[in-house]
Parts: structure tokens; sequence; C-alpha cells
């Protein structure tokens, strides 16, 4: 395969993705012969292109979130002095990781009410465990010499870190954020069941009215934002892997 | 000037060091020989606090090494270990730079202090500053590490097998960088090998390690080294030469250890080092 033919589809997928969002009336007659009795082709109860901002709003900041506490986490654990908190915190991950997202989400809209924060409060959960496992691996498989020579320069614990240990680990510690994006990104739609402002909305409503376009295409825009997030966090991943001289092609 | 006084290092019941004492003239090369496991890279070590003995006191030109924080005592001593240990988020320029950036140099100064270090082992600055290190070859990374090491002016450069991983050309090329560099700046050196024809070809004196002890500290060309008659030595030990110089060796089990199935007291126990060149005297 010829090597510029992804970096083509790609391309397209980003055209093709913001003509829909701008212009949803050009694909109608596409998704006309998926609808019935004259319902609506294009989702008419709010903006597609609004309805995809803050549903990326709303993955960006559970993620941030769930960054800023996993990666803390993670250093704490590996200082000699938080070592004893390993096994509690991987628990609390794990814990984070195996409660289903709507069972989180039944359980936090009594506590903080319906709208955008029980989504927050899932997705921040669900994402904390690829994000901290990530960056437990990164920090703890440091080649041995860089961190003795570290330490023989005579660095702090902190200009260690800092200097090296986190730069080392940023591929790893990227490749956990992009799970955890990803994962965010698909799990976000539920969100729309507590009335949260996500693509959800338009799948939700395309199963309430039996319309097949909308649910098509609600989940065709969700589906193309995780490919290219994914793919853009890749190559980011990839850049910072070969700056460093890693075995990265 | 560096003196070790009965520096001890254990770790819960093994004694990896023990009750070591020497003292390293200033401007000069002490080599420590010996086998993996004598103790030599934890005896290194503890000169710059990268382990810190269980008793004993070393002290640098008189005073305590630890009299400083860790941390700055090592910005006060060169270190370079085996498979040089670089950066390699860093540029080769930014990893020369480390320490001195440490200890807040100003930039000029810096750069200056860069450039001197490359153009004295011909790495072209211009060329070679910009690139990371897996850009180099084996060798120019090595240079790179040792480099490093010297860029603060340390009066003190520890290294650790820094020639380990070079193929023997280089690694010629290296012992001679090393040693025109050692005169040029006057640094004392500490240099622990298993290698011990580099010991003899580098030392002013050679230690000798063997099961956490100083079995012989001596100029390679002394007696003690070199001719003396090896059924002088204490009893039951034997030694291995070159054409240049000698170890001695226990020729059964070190005494310390009691004789078992598996070391029998009869069972010769040649360093590695002694090799198939070396000669062998009982």
């Amino acid at each position: 395969m010829k090597a510029w033919l992804p970096a083509l589809l790609r391309l397209a997928l980003v055209v093709l993705l913001v003509a829909f969002l701008t212009n949803p009336g050009w694909f109608e007659p596409l998704l006309k012969p998926l609808t019935e009795n004259n319902a609506p082709v294009i989702y008419n109860q709010g903006s597609l292109l609004t309805l995809t901002v803050l549903h990326l709003r709303t993955v960006l900041l559970a993620t941030v979130a769930a960054t800023i506490v996993a990666v803390a986490l993670a250093i704490l654990v590996t200082r000699p002095a938080g070592a004893e908190f390993l096994p509690l915190s991987r628990s609390l991950v794990n814990i984070g990781q195996t409660f289903p997202p709507v069972a989180v989400l039944a359980l936090a809209v009594p506590a903080v009410g319906f709208g955008e924060k029980p989504t927050l409060i899932a997705l921040f959960l669900y994402g904390l465990l690829p994000i901290f496992e990530n960056t437990l691996t990164g920090l703890t498989t440091l080649p041995a010499n860089v961190v003795e020579a570290a330490r023989g320069a005579g660095m702090t614990g902190w200009q260690r870190l800092l200097k090296v240990e986190l730069p080392l680990s940023a591929p790893i510690i990227l490749g956990g954020i992009r799970l955890s994006v990803v994962i965010g990104l698909a799990t976000a739609t539920i969100g729309s069941t507590v009335a949260a402002k996500t693509l959800g909305e338009v799948i939700i409503a395309g199963l309430l009215s039996n319309n097949l376009a909308f649910i098509l295409q609600g989940g065709l825009i969700v589906a193309a934002l995780a490919v290219l997030i994914y793919d853009g966090l890749s190559a980011i991943e990839r850049y910072t892997a070969r700056r460093m001289g890693s075995e990265a092609e | 000037m560096i003196e070790i006084e009965g520096i001890t290092k254990r770790y819960d019941t093994t004694t990896v060091v023990d009750d070591v004492s020497m003292v390293i003239e200033p401007r000069t090369i002490a080599v420590i020989v010996g086998t993996s496991g004598s103790g030599k890279t934890t005896l290194l070590r503890m000169i710059n606090r990268l382990v810190e003995p269980t008793a004993g006191i070393i002290k640098l030109d008189g005073a305590d090494n630890r009299s400083v924080p860790g941390y700055e005592l090592r910005r006060s001593i060169g270190y370079a270990i085996q498979g040089h240990g670089l950066f390699p988020h860093r540029t080769v320029a930014q990893n020369i730079a480390t320490v001195p950036v440490l200890l807040g140099w100003d930039k000029d100064r810096i750069n200056a202090r860069v450039d001197e270090l490359m153009t004295l082992y011909q790495l072209d600055p211009q060329a070679y500053g910009p690139r990371y290190p897996h850009e180099l070859s084996g060798g120019q990374q090595q240079r790179v590490g040792v480099a490093r090491a010297l860029a603060a002016e340390p009066n003190v450069l520890l290294m650790d097998e820094p020639f380990g991983a070079l193929d023997p050309i280089i690694r010629t090329k290296a012992q001679e960088d090393l040693l025109a560099i050692q005169k040029r700046f006057g640094t004392t050196i500490i240099l622990v090998t298993h290698d011990m024809e580099e010991a003899v070809h580098m030392g002013d004196k050679i230690a000798v390690m063997d099961a956490g002890k100083l079995v012989q500290y001596a100029r390679p060309a002394e007696p003690a080294i070199s001719s003396r008659p090896w059924s002088a030595p204490a009893k039951g030990r034997s030694g291995c030469c070159r054409s240049d110089g000698c170890v001695t060796r226990w020729r059964t089990a070190p005494p310390r250890a009691k004789p078992s199935a598996a070391t029998p007291a009869s069972a010769t126990h040649w360093p590695s080092y002694c090799g198939r060149a070396g000669r062998r005297y009982r």
C-alpha cells in the first residue's frame, strides 16, 4: 500500500465530517431511504455542530481531570514514600473501571442532579485506569542506567521526575490518555440518558422515534471523531518516541 | 585527596564491602579491579553517596562527604557509567550541559564549556551538538558520557566500567583520550573495571577487591603486584600475571566461606581477568 494512502483517507474523513457538521442538508438525499413516513432525515432538535462541540468538551474535561489524578497517583506510589499505597490505589482505580458507567450515572444523578455532571463523573472514573496503569508502567520501566546517571549527576528527586522520568515515560502515558479518550468518546453518548448534551441525544432520539437516519448520523459522527483523535494522538506518541530513539520504527 | 576509612556496606546479612581503607592521591588514577560481586561498584558508589555506607568515613580533601546533601555532593563529582546512560530525550549539547545547568551557570559559560569539551573529544559542536544520543555511534556516545561527567570541572571523576561496552579498538582510543584529558585537567579518577590489562594500563595505583575486601592496593610496578614470589603472600593465596603485572587471588575459596560440596577447599577460584593469556603462579 502506498504511504500517502492512509493520510489521504484521514483527510477525506476530516473533510466529510466537517461538511456533514456544517451543512448536514447536503447529505439528506443519502440518508433519506433510511427513514419512514416522511420523518425528518437530519436531526432537528439542535445543531449537530453544537452537540459535537459539547460532546468533545465533556470528554476533554473528564480526561483532563482523570489524567491529573491518575498521573499524580502513579507518581505518588512510585516514590519510596508512597510505595505502600500502590495496592490501595490500584484497587481504587480498578473499581472505577469495573463499575459500569450506566450504574455510575444512576448513582450520581440523585447526588448531583441531571445534566453534564453525572456524565463527567462516570467518564472520569472510567478513564482513570488506563492512564494510571500506563503511567505506572512508564515510570517503573525506565532504563536503569539513565536513572542512575540522573542521580549521579546530582539531580534532586523532583528534578529527576520532571527532567528525566516524566519525559521518558511520555509516550507510554500518552498511550494511556489515548485509550481513555477513545473509551470516553464512546461512553459519553450514554450521558444523554441523564440529559447531558452530547451526540448520544441524536442516537437516543433515533431509537425513540425508530428513525434509523438519526441513529446512523449520531453513531457515525462519534465513530469518525474516535478514529481521528486516536490517529492524532498515536502520531504524537510516535513522534515523542522517535525523538528518544526508542524502538518505534 | 580521597580518604576511605573503614568503609563497610551490609545489606541485611550479606556484607558487600568489608572494612575497606585506602587513600587516593590527588591528580592520580586509581583503578579498582575485581570480579563481579566483589564490591568494587558499591565502593565507588559510596564515594558520591549513591549508596550510603553502613560504617566508616569517606573524606574528600579532608571534608566528610556527608557534610553536604547527597545531590550537591554529586554535582561536584563527575560520574560516568557503563553504557553511558545518556538522556535519550535530550540533545548531545543538553546532555553535556546537565550538571552546569543544575549548578546554575550562565548560558555563555555553559555553551563555552560544552564547545570546549566537544572539541576536545573530536566532536564538531555544530554538527553533533543538536543531535540526539541515538544518532551517534557507540564510541561517540561513550565520549559524550565522559564529557558530561567532566562538564562542571569536577576535581574527582568516578567511572564504573566506562569502556565496558566498546569494541577493543575504540576502547584503546578511549583509554588514551582519558589519560590525555586527565593530564590536562589534573582530575583525580577512580575507575572500576574487571579488565586487568586496562587496570595496569590506566592506573597509577591498582586496588584489587575480592568478596568485599581490599586484597591489595599498590602501584602496578611495585613488588606487591609484579615480582614478589607468589609463595610469599598469605597462606593459601596464589596469583596470575601478565607481562606487565600480577594480581593475587585466594587459591582456595576466601577463608570466610567454609568449604562445602559446591566449593571444595581444593578448588581454585581464578579471577576471570587472568584469562587465557594470563600466566598463573602458585
